[in-house]
């Protein structure tokens, strides 16, 4: 189910109202509608998959209660082999094989050593890195102590299924998200009103930024030979919007649903294109996935303990991890080790923790120099973003020097289109908002709460009618192939 | 709670009302444009505005569309005309449109049908859509006929500006006409003029089907003896015509006489006068086509010539007087 679809806007009030009206009193009933509600929410797509949950959910729940229970360091490691083997299988089965098979046969094939495979006919399923890395993050935790393995399985399927991020994320931590599923759950005003207005401000993102932007992203992308330089660089920013508004989108709209159900998720996007480095962007970029890495891996490689060499060794595993998590594709690996060289002078001149607080904060404007950071940074981005979005290595190499060829100082091929002309000064308003709204968890967060009501339900109508005219088709959001 | 389902409450109802004062802004300005969706705005807008004061009123698709041309058949009858030539669809759709026609204006006398060897086919997709989306919302009768096609869902005729999601095409055109820009009416009285040179629709024709079959369908079948027999009971004289159709796109018709000769039978068992110009000198003659179906400006001339001497040589125009 899409969450920018008439099922979800008739599946969220059904789930709302059976949670608060019938369930309001039981947690037990709670976490029983949210694990049916996730199960439909999830079977929407495709039902054979809910097999997957479940059967990553059973094993996890039994490894946590097995791991508590063991003392022997040995066979507790077993224990978390089983569990990593399990579902890093399952992830690397479905996402990884044809990838993998592939390159073995093209490697053996170079070397002089044809060889035959036998390719599969897989279905990715949708959202298997997201719930595959929470429940890792389950066992993990219970394996280091750190977290007391739950004896209650709906609890634990509810945190595995829960249905607001079961299949884009934010990749929620079982010591953050479990226990709330422990703790009795009382409707409060606020909060549901916030998740409210995250949930508007998540769909404008995706409807209105995103959709527009992918338009032109796609006819630019799928036709690059056929377009000057300067629309080529138009087609990367708009793809950089585009994926941005969808990724963050669907975070807003989770954080938001959540937040209805009593939840609290973690911020997952903070205005990462007003980052004055590229380490800063990735402290607001996809931050469940960046913290998620660094805990499980960075720093059981031995993080920046170690000296230079082992620390350049370490980011640019990081990077590659990264980046071949969002797909089996070389263009993927080269987008994380790009990243990784954009981050390097920095991390080899410690520098790469210089920008922690918000930028300009206080200040309607930045600086001369905040400013000439954000747009050095904003193009790096742009730039590591072509890789992301090209079918294959090759297809970005043409598409990057054909920007960096004379035809970049030509105007744009029809830069007189209306569309073009509403999706650009969308953006620009979508920017403009962001940027006043950079100090909260959301740009709307706060805007306008301290003016009269008049003026607050004008701007939730105007971004509503937008998001109503700009919908039409429902368009899937591109992390769900990740 | 109640404090928080009391908002969302009157959120949607402000947001509702909003759409609604949208959804008429964009209604109206779409109407007036007079370029989109082969003009097709021009004929509802006299339509709806009951603008249509017509003795002679032609129905068909877009062989009726450009083939007749009102201005030459007033000025030889002296009768006013109005041509309701509906492109792209067939007799199902024609039927809405006279619906539409009878409810808001002052019935016409007489009432040409332009036939088409595939007038009582049904197509699954709603061809040219947009032409219905200024005057659908809670409107009933295009409801009821447009329903049954590939197009719009249920919401869409019932819940204001939801029609226009997605419709970027739709709002650039109106942003084009509140400019403006290449604002000038496709039509006149409902005839649309082409002075195009013939085209390669036929030859692409030809090259993906060896030949062409059409349908009588059941459904369509019975609608049009549901529309004779109300322009009957109405006292509005009906006439069948076949206008000219480019002889080689005859020929790859496959069951062209079975069709031909089911109008025939019709025209007989509710004597209706039927005139075949598919046979006439004209169909010979490429000039005046600009594709096997439809002529071209001089051929729509030509033949509006032709129809009105047929309404004066068989007496309609005196039946008509008569009439007025």
């Amino acid at each position: 189910m899409l969450f920018n679809s008439i099922d979800f806007a008739v599946f969220l009030p059904i789930v709302f109202i059976l949670y608060w009206y019938f369930a309001n009193n039981n947690l037990k009933l709670q976490n029983v509608l949210i694990v049916l509600a996730s199960y439909i929410f999830y079977g929407w797509w495709d039902w054979r998959f809910l097999s997957l949950i479940l059967f990553s959910t059973v094993v996890d729940y039994l490894i946590g209660i097995a791991l508590e229970k063991e003392e022997n360091t040995r066979k507790r490691k077993i224990f978390l082999w089983v569990s990593l083997a399990v579902n890093l299988g399952l992830l690397g089965f479905f996402k990884y094989y044809n990838f993998f098979l592939d390159n073995f046969i093209s490697a053996f094939s170079f070397f002089g050593h044809p060889v035959q495979g036998r390719f599969l006919n897989i279905i990715l399923p949708v959202g298997i890195s997201f719930y595959t890395f929470q429940t890792l993050s389950y066992s993990i935790d219970v394996y280091r102590r750190k977290l007391e393995p739950t004896k209650n399985f709906i609890a634990f399927a509810a945190f595995v299924s829960f249905f607001p991020q079961l299949v884009a994320g934010p990749i929620e931590r079982a010591s953050h998200l479990l226990p709330q599923f422990y703790r009795k759950r009382k409707f409060k005003y606020d909060k549901a009103v916030d998740g409210m207005r995250q949930i508007l401000w998540g769909l404008f993102k995706k409807v209105v930024i995103a959709d527009n932007c992918a338009e032109f992203a796609n006819q630019i992308f799928n036709n690059s030979q056929d377009y000057n330089g300067s629309t080529l660089v138009l087609g990367a920013i708009f793809f950089t919007f585009q994926i941005y508004g969808d990724f963050s989108g669907y975070s807003d709209i989770a954080i938001g649903t959540s937040r209805l159900f009593g939840f609290d998720l973690m911020q997952n996007f903070n205005f990462p294109y007003f980052s004055r480095d590229i380490a800063e962007f990735w402290r607001r970029w996809h931050i469940s996935l960046s913290t998620w890495f660094r805990d499980y891996l960075y720093i059981p490689l031995g993080g920046s303990r170690g000296g230079t060499v082992m620390k350049v060794r370490n980011t640019f595993i990081i990077f590659i991890v990264s980046g071949f998590w969002h797909g089996a594709n070389w263009t993927f690996i080269v987008w994380g080790l790009l990243n990784a060289i954009y981050f390097l002078p920095l991390l080899l001149t410690k520098n790469n923790r210089n920008h922690l607080d918000v930028v300009a904060k206080g200040k309607y404007l930045p600086s001369i120099k905040e400013f000439f950071l954000m747009g050095l940074t904003f193009c790096l981005t742009v730039l590591a973003w072509i890789f992301f979005r090209a079918e294959n290595i090759g297809h970005a190499i043409s598409y990057i020097s054909k920007i960096f060829s004379s035809t970049i100082f030509s105007l744009p091929e029809n830069h007189k289109e209306i569309s073009l002309i509403f999706t650009l000064l969308t953006i620009v308003l979508f920017l403009f908002v962001e940027w006043i709204g950079r100090e909260n968890k959301y740009a709307i967060e706060n805007l306008a709460l301290k003016m009269n009501s008049t003026f607050r339900y004008s701007m939730y109508c105007t971004i509503a009618i937008l998001i109503i005219l700009c919908s039409g088709s429902e368009q899937q959001f591109i992390y769900f192939q990740f | 709670m109640k404090r928080f389902v009391k908002k969302i409450f009157i959120f949607l109802s402000i947001l509702i009302l909003l759409s609604f004062l949208i959804d008429l802004a964009i209604s109206s300005v779409l109407r007036n444009d007079h370029q989109r969706f082969a003009g097709e705005f021009n004929v509802w807008n006299d339509i709806y505005t009951s603008k249509v004061d017509c003795a002679i009123a032609i129905y068909g698709s877009s062989r009726a569309d450009m083939d007749f041309d009102p201005q030459i058949i007033e000025k030889k009858t002296t009768e006013s005309c109005y041509n309701f030539g509906m492109d792209g669809h067939h007799f199902w759709l024609e039927y809405l449109r006279h619906r539409e026609f009878l409810k808001f204006n002052k019935k016409p006398q007489l009432i040409i049908v332009s036939l088409d060897i595939f007038g009582l086919e049904k197509r699954k997709e709603l061809y040219n859509y947009g032409q219905f989306l200024p005057y659908m919302l809670w409107n009933k009768d295009i409801y009821n006929f447009t329903k049954s096609y590939e197009g719009f869902n249920k919401f869409d005729y019932f819940i204001p500006l939801i029609r226009y999601s997605g419709e970027g095409k739709v709002l650039k055109s109106c942003v084009y006409t509140i400019l403006d820009k290449n604002n000038k009416k496709l039509r006149f009285k409902g005839h649309m003029a082409m002075d195009i040179p013939w085209n390669s629709d036929l030859e692409k024709a030809k090259k993906i089907h060896d030949s062409l079959v059409f349908k009588i369908e059941k459904e369509p079948k019975l609608l049009f003896k549901k529309f004779i027999k109300e322009c009957q009971k109405k006292n509005i004289q009906l006439i069948f015509m076949y206008p000219p159709e480019y002889i080689e796109g005859q020929r790859i018709v496959a069951n062209r006489k079975v069709i031909m000769d089911y109008y025939v039978k019709i025209s007989k068992e509710y004597n209706i006068p039927l005139f075949d110009f598919s046979n006439d000198q004209m169909s010979f003659q490429k000039k005046y086509f600009y594709n096997a179906n439809h002529l071209n400006k001089i051929g729509a001339q030509l033949f509006s010539e032709k129809v009105a001497d047929t309404i004066l040589k068989y007496n309609l125009q005196n039946s008509l007087t008569k009439k007025l």
